[in-house]
């Protein structure tokens, strides 16, 4: 009988069809990588209970809503972006038209999920362990990128198959969330909505978690390099 | 007339003769008439511009004998002898004309010009021997001789031709050139008898008017034949006269002509159809039967049949015509004999061999007696039928009758005969002639009568009837050509005034066998053709515009089952070659296809599609195109809702009303072919526009935080009538799936056109609950809504809202599989949303509820309300799961598995069930966050209570007892209202709540000195509260998560309460676990541990010995790297021992860490105190100093539990204990409660030793 506060994430997850989305949540979930999986049908979910670096005790789930990224589904994933709180754009390292690409995939979810300038969203690049071979997306490019939009990001490159980063880019996720929220805790209505009483306590807590994810985020920039 | 009737002796007697014996006689019908399709002739005259077209222009045909046969030729001749019949001045036109004719053969013709020249006056004889007394035909043969003449004189036909035309009055060249112009001759044939036989019967026919007619019946009526017909002569008449419309003089004039003229012949017409039961006659037991007939007038005019033979059963079928003149009196005469040839005796005894029976021998003998004594041979009568002809009713009969034979009662057999009396007239005048009666007299009729459209059926009036009859018999017309002269009249006149199509249904049907049966002639299956030209729009028409010609009544349902059945009826037969049934400017909107446009099936369905087309046109016509182009799409798709609507009303009309008529009297699917016809117009209509107005949708703007309103969206009428048309195009499609499931409409596939619209669905009913919701909540009252349950009425409003949400979904009834399963998961997330939209309402609606505040401190009661609200949210909860089981999705999930595969299925069915658990699981949370309120809520009070209760509770039991009636109240309302599993929850975040808050009252009452009472006394509530919260005799505490804080929070509570000394004991209690574990875990070389010290201790009788053995390994403490160490022994608590007990004290061993002291102390301890629960030896080691105080080199302790009764110290165990110095246990709760006891000596000091025992 949970007492102690545990606070939803919905994190939604797009990219082009192929790039491992499905994968990499699984791999988060499940720590399974399976080769062959199937095309998703419309959606997938799945929840994870994250713990905040260096706050254990504190509990957030993560709703994570996988969505289709075949062009039929189109219509039917993009119900979904409405109430998200962190949009992870994926690509493929190996394939720079899926880079190309996110730039539709960042419209389509502003437009559908109706949300501001100051939305997080983690960029995450997959299947880093074809980096050495068939890397065709250079590692800065998503930064760039994201500087170019002007939108609030983290980026990272992953491996589902190696689980490389997997788990750091939910944590990701979780960070750059608490840190905008932090920011502007009015600028995101559902933030609101979660949390429909912000206590002076949480504010206290937030604060001192955002100075560790200051650290993490310098972690994040020591494998950038 | 006489010559006349000579020359049809002279026909029929030559007949007789050509015959010989059982001659047949030859019927006037059998000269067969053969059909010259001509060029010219495949040009129809234009049905649709309203004007009819005569009929006799239509019927373009040429007559021709098909063989050269004189007496055929002869008796065609004879028919069209009354077809000459007819007022002089026109006669002499058509004579003309034939003569024109002839003559332009003969012009045409030259290089046979000489074999016919031989005919020529032979034919004219005929004409004039047979015509004789007519000087109209005179006159034409005349004219054919001067013809022939001009004709016969080589190279002066053109002088001839030219000399002819100038004498020609107008008329006839007119009709000349006509006749020419139609290519009536063209060469072909070659015997020009035959050309100007039918050539005549043709100008007739060309030229016959009313006048004729009205004469002709006018004639008959005077001249009737028949029983019974004469009385009512004169009121037919001027029923005649009214019917064709002629004035007086010209009626008596007519009529006079046809008083003059003779009465007409009458035949009596015989078929001889068969017989049976036959006497046998011959010696074999069979006979050789033959008939013979004559009228009881005339014995000598004897008609025979064929002869039959070996037979008891003949079948004959010949016809007979016999000429009556007394036609009241007369009776007709049937004899059967049995034929027998001539034979000599010796032929006769030769066929002794096929002799059958003792009969047959007796008929042998008399044949043979006879032929032996009369030497000659007869016929033997089996037996006669004598008919009156009166009994011929106009009609005609058909009849068996027995055979009689004088002398013989016994049958003789049975004879099947048909009689009809008539009167020799040429068929296709005949035909022509009751054509134009029958047209003349339905015109009347229809004028008289004026019934409605489609209701004439067939009946005429009395006196109609009676002319048309009498002019049947006397014509001599068949049931065939009547049936035909009907049809084709019916036909025509239906353009114009519809009639019963039942009626023309009952006509055709009487043709149809004869046509199947190629009884009709080809021109007369050609004039059918025509007439089932003609009607043939009508009946289109008809199909094609039931919609605007008939009411959906019983009787237009009769009717087109009557049209229909036609129609089916035409399809049995073959049109002629080359005849277009539906000429291509008659029915433009026939479809392609369907060439050479005699299709009828086909025409049929080209119909239905037409008139499908312009009905759906009619529909876009009436409807306002204002709507469509209106600017508001919301306009717009309302528009295309009502054309949905109509046209399905349409097909719903079609399906209940037509749909089995068609298919019953057709075989054919008249709604399915409509509806292919819609579905094609509705594609092309409605899915652009879908497919716009998706484009368009923007999405919804939500805020879904529940202290401010929702964002209002008013653009959500949009999303709504495009829903409206969703529906109405899947009520449109469902009508054409369910009915012709293999169908590929293009409509089949709509939903794909709403996609994009359907998620903007999913975010108006979320918006709209949600708006609900948050009124709902406005609303409601938070009182349960009856005693029986504990929710509110904004509970069951939700929950309605969501069903809602169901309703729309089920009416969405969305086809594609994989989208429905993402839609249901977005339904499912959309309920959780508005779930934990309720539940966060509900919070903020009764965050303020139960609160009292008073000058001197705020007040919080748990009420009704706030259990209600809790319980409005669980039954929320609870309503998930069943909800969402009710949007189908194990439909959607066995679908899946039938579409994808089995796995794919299997993941879709983890995915939505996580959702729905994740839901669920929101939602408790809900209800433990709004729990957690009310528990923070009641903390406040609680404190205070517990405060009070802490500081007053050994002098007044009052407070905890206000504590507790807290307590008691609040919980025994919250249990009564809540559900178990919540007050559970209740109570454990309650109990969690108050041990964190007596946490923090003890480290504040820690702070401020409290004294140990106050601790005991909070010791002793939170046991009372223990106890308390209880249920099921399930701890909640146990429950709880922290119930280690409960135990260290009990364990604080305790020390705190506790005296000094007892803080103390408690210290080296401490300090003896500590030892304990440094035992247990031997490490000499630790900083924890200063040594060993070896001891052995027992009590014996009231005493305690203790031989302290020696110490080793002890901590160095002198500069010298040795310590100076000695003993002392301490019993505790101190307290206990302080009398008894006189300090023991080792010898100093210096300079030694390996010490060996080996003394034995024994001290008196009574028994009792033997028993002293956790006493201790205290083994002191210190380091002597002379200069200083002695420094302390270790402890060590030794528990009065582990000491044994014995006698002698021989047999007790060394221990050895490990020196320990104060340091972890400073730590302790028990050494910071004596610590924080600064107010007490004792304490003080002790805490002071310990610390500087510690330091060194």
């Amino acid at each position: 009988m949970a007492s102690c506060s545990n606070r939803l994430l919905k994190l939604v997850i797009l990219g082009d069809m192929g790039v491992g989305k499905t994968c990499l949540m699984r791999r988060l979930i499940y720590d399974q990588f399976d080769v062959n999986s199937f095309p998703t049908i419309g959606v997938e979910f799945l929840t994870k209970e994250i713990h905040p670096e260096g706050a254990e005790h504190e509990t957030f789930t993560l709703q994570i809503w996988d969505t289709a990224g075949q062009e039929k589904f189109h219509s039917l994933r993009t119900p979904f972006y409405r109430g998200a709180d962190v949009c992870m754009l994926t690509y493929s390292i190996a394939d720079r038209n899926t880079f190309y690409d996110l730039q539709y995939w960042l419209k389509e979810f502003i437009f559908h999920a109706g949300v501001g300038a100051n939305f997080p969203y983690i960029i995450v690049g997959t299947k880093l362990d074809l980096a050495d071979e068939l890397r065709d997306v250079p590692a800065n490019w998503a930064e760039e990128w994201c500087q170019a939009k002007g939108i609030k990001a983290i980026c990272l490159e992953t491996s589902s198959k190696t689980r490389t980063n997997v788990d750091e880019a939910f944590h990701a996720a979780l960070t750059i969330w608490i840190q905008n929220s932090a920011q502007s805790p009015t600028s995101n209505l559902d933030f609101s909505f979660r949390q429909f009483e912000l206590r002076s306590e949480d504010l206290v807590k937030i604060n001192r978690r955002q100075e560790l994810e200051e650290r993490q985020r310098r972690n994040y920039c020591c494998w950038k390099m | 007339m006489a010559g006349t009737e000579i020359g049809l002796w002279e026909y029929f007697k030559r007949l007789q003769e050509e015959g010989e014996q059982g001659a047949r006689s030859r019927h006037a019908d059998e000269c067969r008439v053969e059909r010259i399709a001509l060029l010219d002739q495949q040009q129809t005259v234009p049905f649709g511009d309203g004007e009819e077209a005569d009929e006799s222009d239509t019927v373009q045909l040429q007559v021709r004998q098909s063989d050269g046969e004189f007496f055929e030729k002869f008796g065609s001749v004879m028919r069209n002898r009354t077809s000459l019949m007819v007022s002089e001045s026109i006669d002499r036109e058509c004579a003309s004309s034939v003569a024109a004719e002839c003559s332009q053969e003969a012009e045409n013709s030259e290089a046979v010009e000489d074999s016919e020249e031989e005919h020529l006056p032979e034919e004219a004889e005929i004409f004039s021997r047979v015509l004789g007394s007519n000087s109209w035909t005179q006159r034409t043969c005349d004219l054919l001789h001067f013809e022939n003449r001009v004709a016969a004189a080589p190279g002066s036909g053109i002088d001839g031709a030219a000399a002819r035309r100038s004498t020609e009055p107008p008329t006839a060249r007119r009709r000349r050139s006509a006749v020419l112009r139609q290519g009536t001759i063209n060469g072909t044939f070659r015997g020009i008898k035959k050309e100007h036989m039918h050539l005549q019967t043709q100008a007739y026919l060309r030229n016959m008017t009313v006048e004729q007619l009205y004469a002709e019946v006018l004639y008959e009526t005077v001249h009737v034949i028949g029983f019974g017909a004469k009385e009512n002569q004169d009121e037919i008449l001027s029923f005649l006269k009214t019917a064709f419309k002629f004035d007086d003089e010209k009626h008596d004039m007519l009529l006079e002509e046809a008083r003059a003229k003779e009465a007409p012949d009458i035949l009596l017409n015989v078929e001889v159809i068969e017989a049976h039961e036959l006497h046998a006659k011959d010696c074999n037991g069979l006979s050789d039967p033959f008939c013979t007939l004559y009228l009881s007038n005339g014995p000598t005019q004897r008609y025979n049949t064929s002869v039959k033979t070996k037979t008891l059963k003949p079948t004959w079928e010949e016809h007979f015509s016999l000429p009556v003149e007394d036609p009241n009196n007369d009776v007709l005469v049937i004899e059967v004999w049995d034929f027998d040839p001539a034979e000599t005796v010796r032929e006769k005894l030769g066929k002794f061999s096929d002799v059958k029976g003792v009969k047959g021998f007796k008929k042998l003998f008399k044949e043979v007696a006879i032929t032996a004594s009369t030497g000659k041979h007869d016929n033997e009568l089996v037996g006669t039928v004598e008919i009156p002809l009166k009994e011929v009713v106009s009609g005609g009969v058909k009849l068996w009758r027995s055979l009689t034979k004088k002398g013989k009662s016994k049958s003789q057999g049975q004879v099947h005969l048909r009689l009809a009396l008539g009167a020799l007239k040429n068929v296709q005048v005949a035909t022509q002639e009751h054509r134009q009666l029958v047209r003349v007299l339905l015109k009347h009729d229809l004028e008289v009568t004026q019934p409605l459209p489609y209701k004439w059926s067939g009946r005429f009036l009395e006196l109609a009837d009676s002319v048309l009859n009498q002019h049947r018999i006397q014509t001599g017309l068949d049931e065939n050509h009547v049936q035909l002269a009907r049809w084709a009249e019916f036909c025509a006149v239906h353009i114009d005034h519809a009639l019963n199509f039942q009626l023309l249904g009952r006509t055709l049907e009487k043709l149809i066998r004869p046509i199947k049966d190629g009884v009709l002639s080809d021109e007369e299956a050609r004039v059918f053709w025509e007439a089932a030209r003609k009607l043939m729009p009508a009946c289109l028409t008809c199909i094609r515009k039931i919609r605007k010609l008939m009411p959906t009544d019983k009787d237009t349902l009769t009717q087109l089952e009557a049209l229909l059945s036609i129609l089916v009826q035409l399809t049995t037969l073959t049109p002629p070659k080359d005849f277009e049934l539906f000429p291509a400017n008659m029915f433009a909107w026939l479809s392609a296809s369907n060439e050479p446009h005699s299709d009828i099936h086909q025409s049929i369905q080209d119909a239905v599609r037409q008139g499908a087309k312009d009905w759906y046109d009619h529909i876009m016509e009436i409807n306002n195109d204002d709507d469509k182009k209106s600017d508001d799409q919301d306009i717009q798709l309302s528009y295309y809702i009502k054309i949905l609507s109509l046209l399905q009303s349409d097909l719903l009309k079609a399906i209940e009303y037509h749909d089995k008529i068609y298919s019953e009297v057709a075989q054919f699917e008249y709604t399915k072919v409509i509806y292919e016809v819609y579905d094609e117009r509705v594609f092309g209509l409605v899915e652009p526009v879908v497919q716009q107005t998706c484009k368009n949708l923007k999405p919804l703007r939500f805020n879904e935080d529940p202290t401010q309103g929702l964002y209002d969206n008013d653009d959500i009428t949009m999303g709504t009538s495009l829903f409206e048309l969703y529906i109405a195009l899947q009520r449109f499609v469902v009508m054409g799936k369910g009915r012709y499931l293999n169908e590929d409409y293009k409509c089949s596939k709509f939903h794909t056109w709403f996609v994009k619209g359907v998620a903007q669905w999913l975010d108006i009913a979320l918006y709209k609950a949600l708006k609900r919701i948050e009124k709902a909540v406005e609303l409601g009252n938070l009182q349960p809504i009856d005693e029986h349950v504990k929710f509110s009425s904004s509970a069951v409003d939700t929950l309605s809202i969501y069903y809602q949400i169901k309703v729309f979904w089920k009416q969405l009834n969305w086809p594609d599989v994989e989208s429905s399963y993402t839609f249901v998961a977005k339904i499912i997330d959309d309920i959780c949303r508005c779930s934990e939209f309720y539940a966060a309402k509900m919070s903020t609606r009764v965050a303020g509820l139960g609160e009292t505040e008073n000058a001197f401190s705020k007040k919080f009661e748990v009420t009704t309300e706030w259990c209600t609200a809790i319980n409005n949210i669980e039954y929320i909860r609870q309503a998930i799961h069943p909800f969402v089981l009710e949007l189908g999705l194990e439909n959607i999930l066995n679908s899946m598995a039938e579409f994808h595969s089995e796995s794919n299925a299997t993941q879709c069915r983890k995915t939505l069930q996580l959702v729905i658990d994740e839901a669920i699981d929101t939602v408790s949370n809900k209800i433990i966050d709004l729990i957690e309120i009310m528990a923070e809520k009641m903390i406040p009070s609680l404190h205070r209570f517990l405060v009070e209760a802490a500081e007053l509770l050994r002098q007044n039991n009052m407070s905890l007892d206000r504590l507790m009636d807290y307590l008691q109240k609040n919980f025994e309302t919250l249990h009564s209202h809540l559900s178990e599993e919540n007050f559970k929850r209740t109570l454990a975040i309650v109990w969690d709540k108050l041990t964190k808050q007596l946490q923090e009252l003890i480290d504040s009452s820690i702070e401020k000195r409290r004294p140990p009472s106050f601790f005991a006394n909070l010791s002793d509530a939170l046991g009372i509260m223990e106890g308390f919260f209880k249920y099921d005799e399930t701890e909640i505490a146990s429950l709880c998560e922290n119930s280690d804080l409960l135990a260290t929070t009990k364990a604080r509570l305790k020390m705190h309460s506790l005296d000094t000394s007892e803080l103390i004991q408690q210290y080296f209690l401490n300090r003896y676990e500590e030892q304990k574990l440094l035992t247990h875990t031997p490490s000499q070389n630790s900083e924890q541990c200063c040594g060993l010290l070896t001891v052995k201790c027992m009590f014996q009788d009231q005493y305690i010995k203790i031989e302290i053995l020696n110490g080793r390994n002890l901590r160095p403490t002198d500069s010298n790297g040795y310590c100076d160490s000695y003993v002392k022994v301490h019993l505790l608590p101190e307290e206990k021992f302080a009398g008894s007990v006189t300090k023991c004290k080792t010898k100093v061993h210096k300079k030694n860490l390996f010490p060996l002291y080996d003394e034995i102390f024994s001290m008196p301890i009574s028994e009792d105190l033997q028993r002293t629960e956790n006493a201790l030896i205290h083994f002191v080691v210190k380091d002597y100093e002379m200069l200083s105080s002695n420094e302390l080199v270790g402890e060590a302790f030794f528990p009065f539990s582990e000491v044994r009764f014995d006698s002698d110290l021989q047999n007790v165990a060394q221990f050895h204990l490990p020196l320990t110095r104060p340091s972890s246990a400073l730590e302790g709760e028990a050494f910071m409660a004596l610590e924080h006891r600064q107010g007490d000596k004792m304490a003080r000091d002790f805490v002071k030793k310990e610390r500087t025992r510690e330091s060194h």
